[in-house]
C-alpha cells in the first residue's frame, strides 16, 4: 500500500504553500525509503561531492539555492518512546532557495540530472529526473510542509547575496580611494568602479 | 562536530524529537502561530531554520515491508554560523519560553537550558552533504553586504549628475559599513 506525506494547505503563486515561503525564500522538505544498498552507496557519493568541488560547483550552477543537504536517518534516537520497527533508512533532504517551486524541480532535473541519480537512484520509487513531470509527482508526494520557516534576509535571493558579498571588498577599495584622492581623481575612480561593478547591482 | 555537517563557517543541525501522544495539534498550532514574528530572528547566526512535524514516513509500493513510526516527530534544522556548542547555547537562552511549547511537547522533554541543549545533542543527527552558497559568509556579513548594495544602488542613481567636487564628498558622507 501507499502512503503519502500529509495534504499541505493552499498552493501560493510560488508553487509551494505559504508556511513553506518567508518573503523571497522556499522551503522544501523531503523523506524518501532508501533501498537496501543506499545506505552503502549514498555515503560514498556524499564523500565525492565533499572532496571534488566540481561536483558541489554544478549545485553552485543552480544559482538559487542557499543552503542544501541530504542526510541518512539510519536509526531514531531514543527517548523512552516506543520503539518503532524500521528495516529501512530514510534520506532527508531541504533545500532553502527562491524562485518558483515548479522551476526549482525542473532545474534541478535538467541541470543536475545525473547528480540527481546519484542522490536519488537509491531511493524506492524514484522515477529518474526526466522527463520531470513524474519527478515532481515523486517529490510532491513525498514532500513535507514545514509548520514554521525563517529566514533572516527574506527578500534577498542567492544571486542577490552573492553580488553583495563580491561587491562588498570593492567598494571597501573605492572607500579607501576616496580618503585619499582628490575630487577629480576620485570621479575618474567612481567611473571605473561603476564599469566594474555594473553585473552586481 | 562531524566534518559533513559543516561548510567553511556555516553549520548545519538537524534534530527529530518524538511528540508526546495527543500533542500533535497543539504544537502544530503553536507552529503555524509564528507566521511573521519568527522567534529565530532572535538567534542572529540563522541563517535559515525550519520546524516540520511528520506524522509518518511515506511508504512505497515497492518497498517489501511497509514502516511506520509510530507516532509523529518534529523535525528542527537549521543552517547557521557554527559553532554548534554555543548556538544551542544561544537557543536555549533566547527561545527559553518557546521551547518550553516546543520541545516541552516531545517525549523526553527538556526541562532547564542545559537540559534542551543536551536534548537537541541527543537528538541529532548527523547531515552526508551540506551545500551552502556562501559558505564563509556569517548571517551579521549577509546582511551588511546587502544593505551596501542597495545604498550603493540608490546612491550611484543620485551621483549621476553630481560633479566631481560633490561626488566625493557626498560618496564619503554615504558612510557605507
Amino acid at each position: 500500500m501507499s502512503s503519502q506525506a500529509p495534504a499541505a494547505g493552499p498552493v501560493t503563486a510560488t508553487g509551494t504553500v505559504s508556511r513553506n515561503v518567508d518573503g523571497q525564500a522556499i522551503a522544501i522538505t523531503v523523506f524518501s525509503t532508501l533501498k537496501w544498498w543506499g545506505q552503502a552507496w549514498l555515503p560514498l557519493v556524499f564523500l565525492y561531492a565533499r572532496l571534488r568541488p566540481n561536483s558541489a560547483g554544478t549545485l553552485g550552477k543552480l544559482s538559487f539555492i542557499h543552503f542544501a543537504r541530504w542526510t541518512i536517518v539510519s536509526r531514531i534516537p531514543d527517548n523512552g518512546q516506543p520503539k518503532p520497527d524500521l528495516r529501512y533508512a530514510h534520506l532527508f533532504f531541504e533545500s532553502n532557495f527562491n524562485g518558483g517551486w515548479e522551476e526549482y524541480i525542473d532545474a534541478f532535473s535538467y541541470i543536475l540530472t545525473r547528480g540527481m541519480t546519484l542522490f536519488w537512484g537509491s531511493s524506492y520509487g524514484f522515477p529518474k529526473p526526466l522527463p520531470t513531470g513524474r519527478f515532481k509527482q515523486y517529490i510532491r508526494r513525498n514532500e513535507y510542509e514545514a509548520s514554521h520557516f525563517y529566514s533572516a534576509y527574506p527578500q534577498a535571493t542567492t544571486t542577490m547575496v552573492n553580488a553583495a558579498l563580491t561587491l562588498d571588498p570593492k567598494l571597501a577599495a573605492v572607500r579607501q580611494q576616496a580618503a585619499t584622492m582628490d575630487d577629480e581623481q576620485f570621479a575618474a575612480a567612481w567611473r571605473a568602479f561603476l564599469t566594474d561593478v555594473q553585473d552586481y547591482l | 562536530m562531524k566534518r559533513a555537517n559543516v561548510s567553511g563557517q556555516a553549520c548545519a543541525l538537524m534534530a527529530m524529537t518524538p511528540i508526546a501522544p495527543g500533542e500533535e495539534p497543539a504544537l502544530r498550532g503553536y507552529l503555524e502561530g509564528f507566521r511573521g514574528q519568527s522567534p529565530l530572528a532572535r538567534l542572529e547566526r540563522t541563517h535559515f531554520a525550519r520546524w516540520v512535524i511528520v506524522p509518518d514516513y511515506v511508504n512505497d509500493p515497492k518497498q517489501r515491508h511497509e514502516e511506520h513510526l509510530g507516532g509523529p516527530y518534529l523535525i528542527f534544522t537549521s543552517n547557521f554560523d557554527g559553532p554548534l556548542d554555543t548556538y544551542l547555547d544561544e537557543l536555549a537562552a533566547e527561545l527559553a519560553d518557546e521551547a518550553r511549547e516546543i520541545w516541552g511537547r516531545c517525549v523526553g522533554a527538556p526541562q532547564t537550558a542545559a537540559d534542551l541543549k543536551r536534548y537537541l545533542m541527543h537528538n541529532q543527527i548527523d547531515t552526508g552533504f551540506f551545500y551552502a552558497a556562501y559558505p564563509t559568509a556569517t548571517v551579521a556579513k549577509v546582511r551588511a553586504a546587502l544593505g551596501n548594495r542597495d545604498r550603493l544602488i540608490d546612491f550611484a542613481l543620485r551621483a549621476q549628475s553630481m560633479p566631481p567636487q560633490e561626488l566625493r564628498a557626498a560618496f564619503l558622507a554615504e558612510g557605507f559599513a
